[in-house]
């Protein structure tokens, strides 16, 4: 089974919360699920509560929350919403499915 | 260059794509309800701005709530956390969420929680579990679970009541009632100071002994004492008050083994054994002190009692010596051979002997006058020597120092009428009286029936010891009558004085034989 290039490296994820506002917590649960079961072991999350400084926001660029950034690999890619439909998160992180055990 | 030019360019457009998808993924998010903020820009820099819905009040009550609220998923982790429950457990809410909440609970309580989050699915239910914090300590909580359905798919909701400062006070009260009933139960009298010497709690026992309830009273008035530190104390020797005490524990030092006195009219002949030492707060502080009081009345009088006995007991034994020293010296002068001596002398240590069995067996109090003739003359009356002597007289009790006295006194009066009067014959016979005028008691020894006296009789050594004993033990005079009737002799000694000192029944001893 082939991999494509992003799914050989680590992925690096920030997700940026507005404190515990609904779709900021359901995002975090979402993403957790995703990544314990499709990148366990290698991946790294930053959560970024910008309630607690909005200017954190800035170093991404972003505006509506809650946000998931994919730093790495490249290119960066922006997540809006509360990662509720996995497949579209999945594809938009550039995991392939298929790889998971 | 053309051609590294057009890359960059399409590169450029490339990224412009991107963000004009996400421009458009976003504004979609935000028309779909799926976004709940948005960082809008502010005259100081970016403000975020929340996109509150009828819920936000709801919300608000359960975040600033003083329980801890939990919604679990299917797959029980956790969805939602309020700051409360992640403060207890000592962790950012981001920690908590999207993780079973079984990785929360201490181990031994995993199977618990599974049991309890599958009723709770059925219908509401509670129980206690504990909690694992961030630094590993355990938190009880009671925890309560009902089901609940969220965006239509069903859920968990668990509230979390924590129990530490309840069980902290069920363990205090625990703890107070375990030292109340150790203070109600103990058999000595156990006192509990603050560090102002204000008695905090008293035992029982403290309170019977000092007849009065103690609490809240201050130890050196309700408590009197003089302390006498013991040997290995700093101190050792010193006298102190109840206060000196308290301020000598208040500076961490320990009693062991204190004698003290309560210096109450009531309780100034009772002993005590005091021990004292510090109590000690959690931060190790000095907080006041606690006081045992045991009585040891009745070893204080043991030991001078014992004391007593061994000096009274070493009195003896020189006072026993020194009489077989005169009686050996004695003997020796008037007896040339070695056979008569030694029947001579093992007579009068019988005599000896016989008096102290009669006073070991009364226990060194007063001896009957008649147990003493009856023990003396044994050797030659009654059984197969037939009815030889006959007695009789008033009660007559005998303190201990006149027994060694007589008793000797009659065993010269018996060996003398085995070996020359009524108890060398068959038809002897020894009349024995002795009655009291109030002064004096006044003994005759008559015998009759024995052999004849012939020519002028010279007094023996046996008469002189019976001179020189009435004389100076018993403090009163002999007549001996070598009369050719037979033998009479006469005692003339003052009444012994009742005893009194009934405590003391060794303090008089027998005076040696001079």
């Amino acid at each position: 089974m082939k991999k494509n290039a992003e799914d050989l490296s680590g992925y690096n994820l920030r997700l940026y919360i507005a404190g515990q506002t609904p779709k900021s917590i359901a995002a975090l649960s979402n993403l957790r699920g995703l990544c314990e079961k499709y990148l366990s072991g290698r991946y790294r999350l930053d959560v970024v509560d910008v309630m607690a400084d909005p200017a954190l926001a800035q170093r991404d660029e972003i505006i509506a929350i809650p946000t998931l950034v994919r730093c790495v690999p490249e290119p960066i890619k922006r997540i809006i919403g509360d990662l509720g439909n996995s497949d579209r998160v999945l594809t938009r992180l550039g995991i392939d499915v298929s790889a998971k055990v | 260059m053309k051609g590294i030019a057009k890359k960059i360019q399409a590169s450029e457009v490339e990224t412009l794509r991107l963000r004009l998808t996400e421009a458009e993924e976003a504004l979609q998010a935000i028309a779909k309800g799926s976004v709940d903020a948005l960082v809008v820009g502010g005259p100081r820099g970016p403000v975020v701005s929340t996109l509150a819905g009828a819920q936000e009040p709801y919300r608000l009550v359960v975040e600033r709530m003083h329980e801890g609220a939990l919604t679990l998923g299917e797959d029980r982790r956790i969805l939602y956390s309020n700051r409360h429950f992640a403060h207890l457990l000592g962790y950012p809410v981001a920690h908590l969420v999207g993780k079973p909440v079984a990785n929360f609970v201490a181990p031994e309580d995993a199977a618990r929680l599974a049991d309890l989050l599958d009723h709770g699915a059925k219908q509401p239910a509670s129980r206690e579990l504990k909690f694992r914090r961030r630094d590993g300590s355990a938190t009880p909580a009671l925890v309560g679970v009902g089901s609940l359905t969220l965006d239509q798919t069903p859920a968990l909701l668990l509230i979390i009541t924590d129990l530490t400062a309840q069980k902290h006070s069920e363990e205090l009260a625990a703890a107070e009632r375990f030292a109340r009933s150790i203070l109600e139960q103990a058999t000595e009298a156990v006192v509990v100071c603050n560090a102002d010497g204000r008695i905090t709690k008293a035992s029982f026992a403290a309170e019977r002994l000092l007849d009065k309830p103690l609490e809240g009273k201050l130890l050196a008035d309700a408590v009197p004492m003089e302390v006498e530190l013991p040997a290995e104390a700093h101190h050792s020797g010193v006298r102190m008050s109840s206060r000196e005490v308290l301020e000598l524990v208040l500076e961490r030092h320990s009693l062991r083994g204190a004698e003290a006195q309560i210096c109450l009219p009531r309780l100034h002949e009772k002993h005590f054994l005091l021990s004292a030492g510090p109590l000690s707060d959690e931060p190790g502080g000095c907080i006041g002190c606690i006081f045992t009081l045991t009585e040891i009345t009745d070893r204080k009088r043991a030991e001078t009692q014992q004391t007593m006995l061994v000096a009274e007991l070493n009195h003896r034994v020189k006072n026993i010596l020194a009489i077989v020293q005169s009686v050996a010296w004695q003997t020796l002068s008037a007896n040339h051979s070695p056979s008569e001596f030694k029947r001579a002398f093992d007579g009068r240590l019988r005599a000896l002997s016989l008096a102290h069995d009669i006073l070991t067996q009364g226990r060194w109090g007063h001896v009957d006058f008649e147990q003493l003739v009856e023990r003396s003359l044994a050797p030659y009356h009654g059984g197969d020597h037939g009815m030889r002597a006959q007695w009789s007289g008033s009660r007559l009790s005998l303190p201990p120092n006149m027994v060694v006295p007589l008793s000797m006194v009659l065993h010269e009066l018996s060996t003398n009428a085995a070996k020359y009067g009524a108890f060398s014959v068959e038809h002897g016979r020894v009349n024995i009286a002795w009655r009291s005028d109030g002064v004096n008691v006044l003994f005759t020894w008559t015998e009759t029936n024995g052999p004849p006296v012939k020519g002028e009789i010279k007094a023996g050594f046996g008469s002189k010891l019976i001179s020189r004993v009435v004389s100076y033990d018993l403090l009163g005079t002999a007549d001996l009558d070598f009369d050719r009737e037979g033998f009479r002799c006469a005692l003339t000694f003052p009444v012994p004085k009742l005893r009194t000192d009934a405590l003391r029944p060794l303090s008089a001893a027998p005076s040696p034989v001079h």
